[in-house]
């Protein structure tokens, strides 16, 4: 208790903060996904300022071109794994940290197990596929997640509560983009990214002691060339209206109820999302993403029932309202809780 | 003389024109002014972005005043 007194004493005679601030650190479980660029110094302060439990999830080897902008990292860990490497060095900040090392990469099959064993989720990856799988397993299972992302100069920043208002970041972009450039092409400096981990680090810290200021269901777009900042509130997308103003009865299935629906000739099964997303599924269905669905209407069997299916099941609840509201559809029903459910409960 | 509205830029958006902030005819509605966006900057008609207006993220037709700040935003995803 003496050692955690004195080691924590700068930061819990803040305002607002104190032993119980400090407590709520030392009891929080954080998840950082990936140790990069933004990973890296992230790290450093949220074992320095006591987070009880961090994992560290990352399947990359370092690279000598990592080094400029990955702090954590020297020449001798070259072709090592990241996770690995990032906790040896952290492991002697706070001893007390319970480090935990993932040195794999976060997909559909263990993104679900991973993230359910934390609080908070720090998103420091790199690339869109990642990005909205972690968001979407977030959202799914209301678990706070902390988003950063750099371009050059540049940086973006967003808390996602996940609370009841569910705003994520499929409010600001519904699908993964399909034109941002990653680090190997636009550049990235080490200085702008660790800023933003700081950031990050800041928001999670801020979060977790629950501080009345943060951001909160906000997008912070930071030009760290020009010193320019924007924040941004992110409403809920109208179109992700969870409940319909229709009064019509809304199918939930389960994954159970679901199943007993593929291969029933009976059955149209319509998949809402874009061609690109993932994971595929093992079974028969039309794709018609919900962008286009109006249009290909007519692919749909009126005298069969309809089963809609999408990630998460906010996109097919969508195409549910749609069908039964503008098109007339009787049987209609989706996957509660999408693809995503069914491939971790099949 | 008609009114003019600037508009920021972030990411590689302002890397197609060369500069942080643009300026375009003044539109009283969202949906007209975005047009007008298009008009004068064809370049972004392809690109992903959002769309800030007075620090909200706007998707449905809004009235806009000739003061509204007005910037675009693209996604990141480095890191």
């Amino acid at each position: 208790m003496t050692d955690n007194y004195l080691r924590f004493q700068r930061q819990t005679i803040l305002p607002n903060f104190g032993d119980e601030a400090q407590q709520k650190l030392l009891n929080s479980k954080v998840l950082v996904i990936g140790a990069g660029g933004l990973g890296c110094p992230c790290l450093q302060y949220l074992v320095s300022c006591g987070i009880g439990t961090i994992g560290i999830v990352d399947g990359d080897i370092i690279d000598i071109s990592n080094l400029q902008r990955q702090v954590l990292f020297t020449t001798n860990d070259i072709g090592k794994n990241k996770s690995i490497k990032a906790k040896e060095k952290l492991k002697d900040i706070h001893p007390s940290t319970q480090i935990e090392s993932f040195p794999f990469f976060i997909d559909e099959k263990n993104a679900i197990d991973l993230i359910s064993k934390y609080d908070v989720v720090v998103d420091c990856t790199d690339d869109f596929k990642t990005r909205y799988l972690i968001n979407d397993v977030c959202a799914e299972l209301s678990t706070p997640l902390i988003f950063g992302a750099n371009f050059q100069f540049e940086g973006q920043l967003a808390v996602f509560k996940m609370d009841e208002s569910m705003i994520n970041l499929r409010d600001i972009f519904p699908t993964p983009p399909t034109q941002a450039m990653r680090c190997e092409d636009a550049g990235a400096l080490g200085a702008v990214l660790g800023i933003l981990a700081s950031l990050q680090a800041l928001e999670t810290i801020k979060l977790i002691t629950e501080q009345k200021d943060g951001l909160n269901n906000e997008i912070l777009y930071l030009n760290l060339m020009k010193y320019e900042m924007l924040k941004i509130k992110i409403s809920k997308k109208m179109s992700d209206v969870r409940y319909p103003m229709s009064g019509n009865t809304i199918i939930n299935l389960s994954v159970e109820e679901f199943i007993g629906k593929i291969n029933n000739p009976l059955v149209q099964l319509i998949d809402v999302r874009n061609e690109i997303e993932i994971p595929k599924v093992d079974f028969k269905c039309i794709q018609i993403p919900l962008p286009i669905l109006k249009e290909n209407i007519h692919l749909l069997n009126k005298e069969k029932e309809i089963v809609l299916f999408c990630h998460i099941g906010v996109r097919s609840l969508e195409a549910l309202e749609l069908l039964q509201d503008e098109f007339d559809f009787q049987h209609v029903s989706h996957l509660k809780g999408g693809i995503m459910k069914y491939f971790s409960m099949k | 003389m008609s009114n003019k509205i600037t508009i920021k830029l972030f990411g590689n958006l302002s890397e197609l024109v060369n500069t942080h902030e643009i300026l375009i005819d003044f539109k009283s509605t969202f949906f007209e002014l975005k047009a007008e966006l298009f008009l004068q900057f064809p370049m972004f008609e392809n690109k992903e972005f959002v769309f800030a207006i007075d620090q909200k993220l706007i998707h449905e037709n809004i009235l806009i005043n000739p003061n509204s700040e007005i910037a675009l935003l693209p996604p990141f995803s480095g890191g």
